[in-house]
């Protein structure tokens, strides 16, 4: 029981930082970045590639794969999305799609990483903890953790500092940002590089669990859209919740009643929601939205 | 201070100002004045830099600013209190004056002195600096509006239709706050509907009819224009 709990919040955390990703860009833009979870994949690549392709230090690769997804959500800023800034939002969505494909399509040529999937060492340890009759991978710990730390550090950020406000400012009215004096074609690119960087972590901290692979993006990125929804798309708590909700929903699911379903548990939820609670537990209709 | 030298603004291909020169000098308040669809807010606009004028020119104190992005605007100086208060719903009273120093202030540095001021002309906004901002009333928000304007430190201060929606008491009062912040040294652009109000208050006034200036004066003698009171003072 202790054991799913654990694994349950460990996937919910992924799924709760990539939800977290969409929601920064979604609140600035409008437009949902269906790239996230192809980011992810990139930021576990990276790591990959450093740690056990070069063999190069854990930390190292970590930092590595870090800062190379800081440039990732400044070009993307740059190519996706400034160009069809005063676009629909539909336009941009669109683009992000195609960032998406051209992700995972790059990722799997021979040159690149290829189809295979890919080993990725763990930053604390691989021996299990045995609590009763529970056994615990230190990487679900581990997983929890980062992501509460995160997701502190990030309400501290958008709460207490100037930067954090003028971005909130930014979200809530562009035009007005602008009057204010507010640079806020430089929001943009901090929000955007934001999410690559929670993109990174959530690959890095997921890889050890689930090999890596070039579809693990595209799964991760449809999961935590489904969180979202399920949470309430456009608020943080429902970010969370959803994420959470979903992991414990897909381990109890898989244990009690069948692994083979695992996936098609949360497009069940999701319906479900959009029937009963089109607004997810936290957030504004979705209709009224789009 | 401001000049603007035969502007011409287009949405798509409707041309929204065909031609339209006005100045402000400084200490002055002028005012714009118009019907629902004149170009008013479309002039702010692109002194503020949101549109761009496809010909023409703005000269701000001595200076060409055409080119100039938003926010190297408000940081010469011309701060904007949009139509429809557009306030930060989802920030504080007081996280929505913050933000406004954007344009001069570094990180960390001190903005006590603006906010003084501010709570000074509008003291129920002390009262209710930390309520979100989509809370309060419509004059309160009016009142944010411009507060908000003015910690971008402005010498130009742009106000689009500040008196929008507000009961006249409201209104009285609000103008008499906006000649208070003219007299503490701030040039004043109003753009309004209320034309009886505005010409009271200002020194200068322009009428705009469907994106072109038909009338041009001090305000004491636009009061007394028979076109004017015909049109925009109820005859
Ligand atoms: N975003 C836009 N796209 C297309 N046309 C626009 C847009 N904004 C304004 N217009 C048109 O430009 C003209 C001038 O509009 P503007 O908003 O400047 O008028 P206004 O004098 O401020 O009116 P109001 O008193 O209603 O605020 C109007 O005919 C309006 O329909
Ligand atoms: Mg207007």
């Amino acid at each position: 029981m202790l054991q799913l709990v654990i694994s349950g919040l460990a996937m919910g955390s992924i799924y709760a930082l990539v939800a977290l990703g969409f929601l920064l860009i979604y609140v600035a833009v409008g437009a949902i970045n269906f790239a996230q979870g192809d980011m992810v994949m990139l930021g576990a690549f990276f790591g990959v590639t450093f740690a056990t392709m070069l063999g190069w230090p854990l930390w190292l690769a970590y930092f590595l794969s870090m800062l190379l997804m800081l440039v990732f959500g400044y070009v993307f800023e740059r190519v996706a999305y400034y160009p069809l800034r005063d676009k629909p939002f539909l336009t941009v969505i669109i683009s992000t799609i195609a960032v998406g494909i051209i992700l995972r399509n790059l990722a799997i040529q021979d040159w690149a990483w290829g189809p295979e999937e890919f080993f990725f060492g763990t930053l604390v340890s691989d021996v299990p903890i045995e609590v009763g009759d529970a056994v615990i991978l230190p990487q679900h710990l581990f997983i929890i953790g980062i992501t509460v730390a995160l997701l502190v550090a990030q309400y501290l950020f958008f709460e207490k500092t100037f930067l954090g406000r003028k971005l909130q400012a930014t979200a809530q009215d562009q035009e007005a940002a602008r009057l204010m004096g507010i640079k806020v074609e430089r929001m943009m690119i901090i929000t955007f590089v934001m999410s690559s960087f929670l993109a990174a972590i959530a690959g890095l901290i997921l890889a050890p669990v689930l090999f890596v692979s070039t579809n693990m993006g595209f799964h991760v990125g449809v999961k935590a859209f489904v969180a979202s929804i399920v949470g309430g798309f456009g608020s943080m708590a429902g970010a969370i919740t959803g994420g959470l909700f979903l992991g414990l929903l897909e381990v109890f699911g898989a244990a009690y009643i069948s692994s083979a379903y695992k996936d098609a548990f949360a497009v069940l939820i999701m319906l479900v929601v959009l029937f009963v609670r089109p607004q997810g537990f936290f957030g504004e209709k979705i209709q009224e939205k789009v | 201070m401001l000049q603007c030298e035969a502007l011409h603004v287009f949405y798509g291909h409707i041309e929204a100002l065909k031609g339209v020169s006005f100045e402000v000098r400084e200490g002055e308040i002028v005012t714009l004045i118009g019907a629902n669809g004149a170009g008013k807010s479309t002039i702010l606009k692109t002194v503020s830099g949101l549109l761009r004028a496809r010909r023409g020119s703005i000269a701000y104190l001595g200076e060409e600013i055409q080119r100039c992005p938003a926010d190297e605007i408000v940081r010469r100086g011309i701060a904007q209190a949009p139509e429809g208060r557009r306030v930060f719903p989802g920030l504080t009273v007081e996280e929505n004056l913050e933000v406004a120093t954007a344009s001069w202030r570094r990180r960390g540095e001190p903005y006590q002195a603006e906010l003084e001021k501010v709570y000074h002309l509008f003291p129920a906004l002390r009262e209710r600096r930390r309520q979100l901002a989509w809370s309060l009333s419509g004059g309160e928000q009016q009142m944010l509006a411009i507060g908000r304007s003015l910690m971008a430190r402005p010498k130009l201060l742009l106000l689009d239709e500040p008196s929008l929606g507000l009961a006249p008491m409201l209104v009285q009062q609000l103008f008499a706050t906006i000649g208070e912040i003219n007299r503490q040294g701030v040039t004043i652009l109003l753009v309004e509907q209320n034309a009886f109000m505005a010409l009271r208050l200002a020194h200068r006034g322009y009428v705009l009819e469907n994106g072109v200036i038909t009338l041009a004066d001090e305000a004491a003698r636009l009061v007394e224009d028979p076109k004017v009171k015909a049109a925009y003072l109820g005859g």
